[in-house]
């Protein structure tokens, strides 16, 4: 697969201290499939690789909870009423600062907080993308069923290329990030691959 | 295992809260039939023969005229948007491909929509609003689907189509981001094979949609609130 390298973007989505770190309030939930797919490393391999490669990179945090948040919807989503119950990536807290080996640089994109679960919805991810003149985007993060998949959705219904690395997303469970990267992405994705050979395809 | 007991836990706390969402006024409700079209429910058609498994394993067509005509008689509203021919993604993905096989026209969409090949209770009524301007998977892509929305006052979306994890995924997702309460009708969906269809209605689908029913239940939910 060949990339236009300025017009491709790599999105990092909800690379949150509250996911990555072994002290983050979901890392509990999380850990099993972030080990088993070696997902740290492959994100931190990934992003500096697409840095060397002068691509765009963006970040698409998700919403950081604080008192009142989602008072203004009458039907939250269902992240929305985990996270009022857990205050997961509280605002201004350790949670919710970016995990340090992926945190942003000067001149990346760092987009407006998502509110549910894509990084489109909602926010001016897409009009910075635009600005840039972004076609192709490249995914990974947190979750591949939630965030990672409707983020892949919009950007599909958007006219993005999309590519999903299927290790370097992670879920809940093994069965949640099984029904994302085995049954749905090879659907979505405009171009499906691990890790290790997107980075040998850009070799 | 601790990590399932956890995902588990989160999952009933949830439910418990999502619960009272379960109500379905009919000048606030409207039934959104994603992809609902002759190309996906004629025996003959190829698009059927993708679903038909699925769609006879959970008795889709008997399903489908049921909660149709059951949301005729309640005076819900009922909203088709069918996949058409004005869906040219510039980069196709294979969902894309899935659907653009089966689509035998153009961008007529008057073509494209149930026809009278269709039986009555499945056809679109005089009543019945079609959103013929939807550009992506998502029933709310680059349409009017929200606006026309908004202009009536509704709140809760029931949905029901033959592919679970392609139009209906795309389109509920985008329902809850924008603040309404989805309903899935699970057996007026299908999906091109078992797999697709168990992993979304009982793996994906409850992470983020609000209310997963039978036919039957949400019926008999609607009913004892009218």
């Amino acid at each position: 697969m060949e990339y236009p390298s300025k017009n491709t973007a790599l999105i990092l989505v909800d690379p949150y201290n509250d996911f990555m770190s072994p002290k983050g309030k979901a890392w509990p939930l999380v850990s099993k499939v972030t080990k088993q797919v070696n997902l740290i490393e492959n994100m931190q391999a990934v992003t500096e690789r697409c840095r060397d490669e002068g691509w765009v990179i963006a970040y698409a945090p998700h919403h950081r909870y604080k008192k009142g948040s989602f008072s203004d919807r009458k039907y939250l989503h269902p992240s929305q009423i985990l996270q009022k119950m857990t205050s997961s990536f509280k605002a201004n807290s350790f949670g919710s600062e970016f995990y340090p080996s992926v945190s942003p640089k000067e001149g990346d994109i760092i987009s407006s907080e998502h509110d549910c679960s894509s990084g489109f919805t909602g926010t001016n991810l897409h009009e910075q993308l635009t600005q840039k003149g972004i076609t192709h985007v490249v995914l990974a993060g947190f979750l591949s069923n939630t965030c990672i998949e409707s983020t892949a959705r919009s950007a599909i219904d958007l006219g993005y290329h999309v590519t999903l690395l299927d290790d370097a997303v992670s879920a809940w469970t093994p069965k949640d990030h099984k029904a994302a990267v085995e049954v749905n992405y090879p659907l979505l994705a405009h171009h499906l691959t691990n890790t290790k050979d997107f980075l040998v395809g850009l070799s | 295992m601790l990590n399932n007991l956890m995902s588990e836990s989160m999952k009933f706390l949830a439910n418990r809260k999502l619960k009272n969402y379960r109500r379905y006024p009919v000048n606030r409700t409207a039934l959104v039939l994603v992809d609902v079209q002759k190309e996906f429910l004629l025996p003959e058609e190829t698009g059927w023969q993708s679903v038909s498994k699925v769609a006879e394993t959970v008795n889709l067509k008997e399903n489908m005229r049921s909660l149709i005509t059951f949301a005729r008689a309640q005076g819900i509203n009922i909203i088709y948007v069918p996949y058409t021919g004005n869906i040219k993604p510039i980069f196709e993905a294979p969902a894309h491909q899935i659907m653009k096989d089966h689509i035998q026209v153009g961008d007529d969409v008057s073509k494209v929509v149930p026809t009278g090949l269709l039986e009555r209770s499945i056809l679109p009524s005089g009543k019945d609003t079609i959103i013929d301007d939807r550009t992506g998977l998502s029933a709310f892509s680059g349409s009017s689907l929200r606006q026309k929305l908004q202009d009536k006052g509704i709140e809760h979306l029931v949905f029901a189509g033959p592919f679970i994890n392609i139009g209906l995924d795309s389109s509920i997702r985008d329902a809850v981001e924008y603040g309404y309460h989805a309903t899935l009708i699970t057996d007026c969906a299908a999906a091109t094979s078992d797999i697709e269809y168990k992993m979304a209605k009982d793996v994906t689908f409850p992470r983020y949609c609000q209310t997963l029913l039978s036919n039957k239940s949400f019926q008999a939910q609607a009913t004892k609130q009218s």
